[in-house]
């Protein structure tokens, strides 16, 4: 073998380079036009014996059956007092009305604000303190008292009104403070610590490395978020309507990307995702400058009236092909190509909901329930 | 799988078929396109597969199985497809061997596709389903409607003939790292 990849592994890692295609839209167009309406195959029913011990024939046997179903569906119907007809999702959407499991996470605060899933670690927003969870136990294995975390697989940094902190992997403690003050975003690279600071209407660059100042790139406004990746940094300015492209390589503002009320900002995919104050549309925006916009949440509140959305719509997460969002009580994937809704599940209890962020760890979805509070483990 | 969805598009519900086209699509048509080795194809045998599947899902017996069954279809679609282009011939324009501003690893796709090209479409699809989907050899004859011997002759002829072919070329252009497959 001579250390060499074998014939098998050259294979797989081939196949995979070539499957990067997506299906067309129009192969689904056509596919959805030619099964609309048309008839599908009988059900194969097999033979019943009837309670005489007789075998009686397939059309009889099936004739009772339904008979029999139907009397049992309406008896139960009306046992249940529940005749009304359901509310039927629109199309394409497939609605599961519980949570589908839990894990024994504790109550990670009186009044979580946020979630961040980075492998097994869960960090839970709460007003002054940030607390990490493990995702397997759910059980808490670190704080620190900071308003806002960033976080991926090489560490932690945490932001105080005083200035930012590298985290302890082990116990999440502060291990160092770097007085930028005011930070009201912060983001990471593989290098660097990105913080957008409120009254300096700045952005500040650190080494992860070193700590120090590494630059300082001044905004036309107030920042209200920032994301990092698809290299480059991005920062919202809600008070003039738009988002900022940063360049790291020039450590420069590189495009203003008109955008109303920009709120939530995340990275993924090759695309900037921005949620709007009023949740109401996410805008993508990609690298080359092209902007796409779409309804969050769509449907949200359609599938379950009886359920009210108890909370204002929350965070979302791209996980691959798909399009986690949070409104309310439900959580709705849309696919990340179209922003066609998949699915909706309804975490729905006696006290209403308000979902807050949501995160992905292993096949796991983890959001968070503002008024619980609790952190809900879903296996979607 | 949803069996809730599969269930529900067995009694007929367009809207949960689309819900389940619409999250299995994508991998069906990578999976037909690896196959057949061309979008246009790939893009009618999946569309055969997911109207037949409409038609004949009511008779699945075991919705757990859902994406097994709809697996074969798209295989099964490949064939057809494959079997309507056998008339017609195909240039497969391949770049000189030997050139020496093209760096190794492109070398050694254009041979694997080359090599792949080559073979007949049932021996392509069960590299694909064992190599890329990652299927055991009891899924691929599964999937691919054969017995699990067959699967496993198919599979060892597949390679076989890949090997060999990587290896003549090989031969013919002694630049290129010959340890790489083994």
């Amino acid at each position: 073998m001579n250390g060499q990849p074998s014939l098998d592994r050259i294979l797989a890692e081939w196949f995979e380079s070539e499957a990067i295609t997506r299906a067309p839209d129009r192969l689904f167009d056509r596919v959805f036009a030619a099964t609309s309406g048309a008839p599908q195959a009988r059900r194969r029913v097999g033979w019943l014996l009837d309670p005489t011990g007789l075998v009686v024939g397939r059309r009889i046997a099936n004739l009772m059956l339904v008979a029999l179903l139907t009397v049992a569906l309406t008896v139960g119907a009306l046992v249940a007092g529940s005749l009304r007809p359901p509310d039927r999702p629109p199309a394409n959407v497939a609605v599961v009305p519980r949570v589908v499991a839990t894990t024994p996470f504790g109550s990670p605060c009186a009044h979580p604000t946020g979630l961040l899933v980075v492998g097994d670690a869960v960090w839970v927003s709460c007003l002054d303190q940030v607390r990490r969870f493990d995702a397997t136990t759910g059980q808490v294995n670190g704080a620190v008292n900071a308003s806002l975390i960033a976080a991926d697989p090489s560490g932690a940094w945490a932001a105080t009104a005083a200035g930012v902190e590298p985290l302890d992997p082990a116990t999440a403690r502060p291990l160092d403070s770097v007085p930028v003050p005011g930070a009201v975003g912060i983001g990471l690279d593989a290098t660097s610590v990105w913080v957008a600071q409120g009254d300096a209407r700045s952005v500040t660059r650190l080494s992860r490395t070193t700590h120090l100042i590494e630059a300082t790139i001044a905004l036309a406004g107030r920042p209200g978020a920032i994301a990092v990746g698809e290299g480059a940094v991005w920062v919202t300015l809600p008070d003039q309507g738009q988002i900022v492209r940063i360049d790291p390589s020039v450590n420069a503002v590189a495009a203003r990307i008109p955008i109303l009320n920009p709120a939530v900002i995340t990275v993924a995919n090759g695309r900037a995702w921005v949620l709007d104050v009023g949740a109401t549309t996410l805008t993508l925006v990609a690298s080359t400058g092209l902007v796409e916009s779409r309804p969050f949440a769509p449907l949200a509140g359609h599938v379950s009236p009886s359920e009210p959305a108890t909370g204002a719509a929350g965070g979302f997460v791209v996980t691959g092909t798909s399009v986690w969002e949070v409104a309310g009580s439900q959580v709705i994937e849309t696919d990340e190509a179209t922003g066609a809704v998949v699915r909706i599940l309804v975490i729905g209890n006696p006290t209403g909901v308000a979902l807050i962020g949501v995160g992905e760890t292993g096949s796991r979805l983890l959001v968070v329930d503002a008024v619980g509070p609790r952190v809900l483990a879903l296996s979607p | 799988m949803n069996r809730d969805l599969v269930e529900l598009a067995q009694g007929g519900d367009h809207d949960a078929f689309t819900a389940l086209v619409l999250g299995l699509g994508d991998r069906l048509f990578r999976v037909a396109k690896l196959i057949l080795r061309d979008v246009d194809q790939a893009e009618d045998a999946v569309q055969d597969a997911l109207v037949r599947a409409w038609r004949e899902l009511p008779r699945l017996r075991d919705p757990d199985r859902f994406d097994a069954w709809i697996r074969r279809m798209v295989v099964n679609a490949c064939y057809d497809t494959a079997r309507k282009q056998r008339r017609r011939v195909e240039v497969h324009v391949l770049p000189p061997a030997g050139e020496s501003d093209r760096s190794n690893d492109l070398i050694v796709r254009e041979r694997l596709e080359g090599a792949f090209r080559r073979l007949p479409v049932d021996q392509r699809a069960v590299l694909v389903l064992h190599h890329y989907i990652g299927l055991s050899l009891l899924e691929v004859a599964e999937a691919a409607g054969v017995p699990v011997g067959t699967a496993k002759s198919r599979l060892h002829y597949a390679t076989r003939s890949m090997r060999a072919a990587l290896d003549a070329e090989d031969r013919a252009d002694p630049g290129v790292d010959r340890s790489r497959w083994a």
